[in-house]
């Protein structure tokens, strides 16, 4: 189910807010449970087992971890077992068959493909993350395993982060999952309401008109019947205003769909914690990945970049242990191989910045932010680069060899409003303005309920608002 | 009693609470509560109804999951007025000069958006062009095509600027020589309504000319085939107000300025064929030229002809025999033919699952008309069986 549909705001969050709150308190969970369940089979029924299996595994492999405390060799066999079990899902349902395609490529040779794992299970890289993270955790002691297989389960599988994150670690919310009475209060649920309202409206006010542009030139892969301009026709500076945009959709879209997901979390009375922080406000890389997906760098930090050394075993070894994380991160991005270019890339200015550059953007005041745009939106063409009605190679010879064709002008005319929109949007100004709005309640109450109103016009009228972080 | 003069200050101390669950319960309840349409006369479609789980199954499961996603969509508490709503923030706040996939033009004049050919109609587009071609060469000096072009070709003054539209002119050009080289007569009407586009020729809300801009093709036809024109000041015209067309319904723009459908009064009779086969069928039912009863509801359009039967035919005050093959921008058109033809057979393919051959051999016509808008003509799927031998 996505999150900016009629089905999941006016049918599925209502029923599940009015059932977990009426809910005696020993009961929450179990609720969470149930309707995070529905949430997850209601767009494919048959990984329904994966889900199950997936949290019977963690759960026993975490219980053992903690009853074999004094015996280091079972301990491990346990967290080996559990790490197996996450990772082996996500490879098989997400890596493969790009890895057999790629053994056939390489070698000539005819492996077949696996059947039937043509879609990934929904949010399969957000929940196997947080499953890993547990397991992890309860073998360093830094949580203790959770006994209640409902309390997990709810962990596991709660809606507001299923599919888009953010990456919620065990210990973050495993306070709360025990708290049973006065779990929250009713001012965290209005925060959270007020974050899931600018979440929402992120997502299909921004994110979906703005992608637009870009779905404009490319089309749209499961409908046929869209008329676009085709990328070969387009001009270059067409191709740029595209790139940009889909840029814009991109943070938009993520970062709405990670604030729709905090903002329920809050009202059921959990804390998720923050997953972006204005990244294209950066002035070098470095920054940008420390303000973008937030939760996930944070993952990668924790789990493979400190455990290999991180910056403790001299600058060789610190760069190697750049190159795994952004190598993973790239990976962690999609099976392809233009996921796995774009990881490497940003591996290459990571590094160049530790090397040397960055002291000089820190110093810089407009430069550095025009490079760092600059070149996080050239990333994003990376990104695109192997969609439907993208060809990575037309791509960059269109952005970067200047060429005639299909001009850009009716499309900055017929955008630019909502370009100029989206530009404040990517700034703390907007939060600013937000801050002078709130502080009245009849402004406060006008700017959501406008939101809401407006959003849900926009998810009435959409045909199309696919979730671009969906098969991830 | 103390409990509740509690509760109601603690609460008004959260009025986003109160305003955001109001609105979420509010309209969960008013969807339960309004009973379902089956069909959208502004969307012109039928609406999902509510759908039953019939097995228990993943599959069952999953084709019911997505039914019922599909019909709280269609079924949403005041679709309409949301999606109109959606298209006034579009078009005020935003600024753009599209809407719903229809651009905005000047003068209020609404154009499809048609950036360039899709997909499909690469293949369809040669594939009715052979079959069209097949058609003249199989009557030789009968054949007639003409192709209304889109009102974006007369008018692209009114298009956004810069609005990248297919350019219709080169595939007409193409289609002209390609037809003419198949022994047919190409009645290139682009310059005839250049000459009148200071007239009211074409809808600003539907895709369709207007009958006067049909009537003015069919000069042109009347003069390449040598016949005096219907002479539209001995009939009297009959006009229906508050015409919104399919371009119309898919914009939803606030500012929308509502067409005019005109008629000629005409006593001719028209036969709608039951069609069961190929060849002449010998039942049908006889009417009128018009369905003015469909003045009364959203596609007015449809009055002309009533709609897209598979085959008709109109006696008219002519002599001869012509056969007209087309798309719905014929039905205002056909009507002016009552003038030249005693017989007016009009076949639409859309609903006449046969080739051309056994009806043509039965009638013996004196003349053929392809009648199309280029924008049907380069993507109708059934086009093909005007090509179909025998």
């Amino acid at each position: 189910m996505v999150f900016s549909t009629i089905i999941f705001l006016f049918r599925f969050l209502p029923i599940t807010l009015a059932l977990y709150y009426l809910a005696p308190p020993k009961l929450k969970n179990t609720v969470l449970f149930l309707c995070s369940l529905v949430f997850y089979c209601w767009g494919e029924v048959r990984f329904f087992p994966v889900m199950i299996a997936l949290i019977l595994v963690n759960y026993l492999c975490g219980l053992c971890i903690e009853h074999f405390d004094q015996k280091p060799a079972l301990r491990k066999a346990f967290l080996l077992a559990a790490l197996a079990g996450s990772l082996g899902m996500l490879f098989y349902f997400k890596y493969a068959n790009f890895v057999l395609r790629s053994i056939n490529a390489l070698l000539g040779t005819g492996l077949a493909q696996i059947q039937g794992i043509g879609t990934l299970p929904l949010g399969i890289s957000f929940y196997t993350f947080q499953t890993l993270s547990y397991s992890i955790d309860v073998y360093r002691r830094d949580v203790k395993a959770e006994r209640n297989i409902i309390d997990f389960g709810a962990y596991v599988v709660m809606f507001p982060q299923l599919i888009a994150g953010p990456i919620v670690k065990y210990r973050d919310v495993s306070n709360q999952l025990h708290v049973y009475h006065h779990r929250y209060n009713l001012k965290q649920i209005e925060e959270g309401m007020t974050l899931f309202t600018f979440g929402l409206a992120k997502k299909v006010l921004l994110a979906d008109a703005v992608g637009a542009l870009w779905t404009d030139i490319i089309g749209v892969a499961d409908s046929p019947s869209t008329t676009f301009v085709g990328l070969a026709n387009a001009s270059t500076p067409l191709v740029w205003l595209g790139i940009i945009a889909y840029s814009l959709q991109l943070y938009f879209d993520f970062s709405g769909y990670s604030l729709m997901g905090i903002g329920m979390g809050r009202m059921l009375g959990f804390d998720f914690p923050q997953n972006f922080n204005y990244p294209y406000i950066s002035a070098s890389i470095t920054e940008f990945w420390r303000r973008w997906h937030m939760t996930l760098s944070g993952w990668f930090r924790e789990y493979v970049y400190i455990p290999l050394g991180g910056n403790r075993k001299g600058l060789k070894r610190q760069i190697l242990n750049l190159f795994i994380v952004e190598l993973l991160t790239g990976i962690w991005h999609g099976a392809n191989w233009n996921f796995i270019c774009w990881g490497l890339y940003y591996f290459v200015l990571l590094t160049v910045e530790k090397l040397f550059l960055l002291p000089y953007l820190q110093k810089a005041k407009v430069w550095s932010h025009i490079y760092t745009l600059f070149l996080v939106v050239v990333g994003w063409a990376m990104f695109v680069g192997n969609d439907a009605g993208v060809s990575f190679g037309l791509l960059f010879r269109k952005l970067f060899i200047p060429s005639g064709g299909v001009s850009s002008l009716y499309f900055l005319r017929n955008y630019g409003v909502l370009l100029a929109v989206s530009a404040v949007c990517c700034t703390p100004l907007i939060e600013k303005l937000w801050n002078v709005l709130r502080k009245h309640t009849v402004t406060r109450c006008a700017v959501i309920l406008a939101l809401l109103v407006v959003s849900t016009a926009y998810v009435v009228g959409s045909t199309n608002s696919p979730f671009l972080y969906f098969n991830f | 009693m103390s409990k509740h003069e509690k509760k109601a200050p603690s609460l008004l101390r959260y009025p986003v609470l109160v305003v955001f669950t109001l609105f979420f319960a509010g309209l969960f309840l008013l969807d339960l509560a309004t009973p379902d349409r089956t069909y959208s006369e502004l969307e012109n479609t039928t609406l999902s109804q509510r759908p039953a789980l019939t097995q228990l199954s993943a599959k069952g499961l999953n084709s019911y999951f997505t039914a019922y996603t599909k019909y709280v969509k269609d079924q949403v508490f005041g679709r309409d007025n949301w999606i109109s709503l959606q298209s006034a923030v579009e078009t005020t706040l935003l600024q753009k000069e599209q809407s719903g996939g229809i651009l905005l033009g000047t003068e209020h004049m609404l154009f499809p958006r048609t950036y360039g050919l899709l997909s499909s109609e690469e293949r369809t587009l040669p594939k009715n062009t052979a079959a069209v071609s097949s058609l003249c060469q199989r009557y030789p000096g009968k054949v007639n095509v003409m192709l209304a072009p889109a009102a974006s070709v007369i008018y692209p003054e009114n298009l956004p600027a810069h609005a990248p539209v297919l350019d219709e002119d080169t595939y007409l050009d193409q289609l002209s020589a390609a037809l003419e080289a198949a022994g047919g007569r190409f009645v290139d009407v682009r310059s005839t309504l250049e000459d009148h586009k200071g007239e009211y020729i074409y809808y600003r809300t539907d895709h369709h000319w207007t009958s006067l801009g049909a009537y003015y093709a069919y000069s042109r036809l009347c003069d390449t085939l040598g016949l005096a024109p219907f002479d539209t000041t001995a009939h009297q015209a009959l006009t229906a107000e508050g015409f919104y067309g399919t371009h119309y319904s898919k914009a939803r723009n606030w500012n929308a300025v509502p067409d005019t459908i005109t008629y000629y009064d005409l006593p001719n009779r028209l036969t709608i064929y039951s069609v069961t086969g190929a060849g002449q069928p010998a039942e049908g039912e006889v009417t009128g030229l018009y369905d003015t009863g469909k003045l009364d509801v959203y596609d007015k359009y449809a009055m002309f002809l009533h709609g897209n039967n598979g085959l008709s035919r109109i006696e008219g005050e002519g002599t001869g025999r012509i056969l007209v093959i087309k798309d719905s921008y014929a039905n205002c058109f056909v009507p002016y033919l009552t003038a030249n033809y005693a017989q007016i057979d009009v076949v639409d393919f859309r609903n006449y699952n046969y080739g051309l051959d056994p009806l043509i051999a039965d009638n013996d016509y004196d003349q053929i008309l392809v009648l199309y808008s280029f924008d049907s003509f380069k993507s109708d799927p059934y086009l093909y069986r005007a090509g179909v031998k025998g």
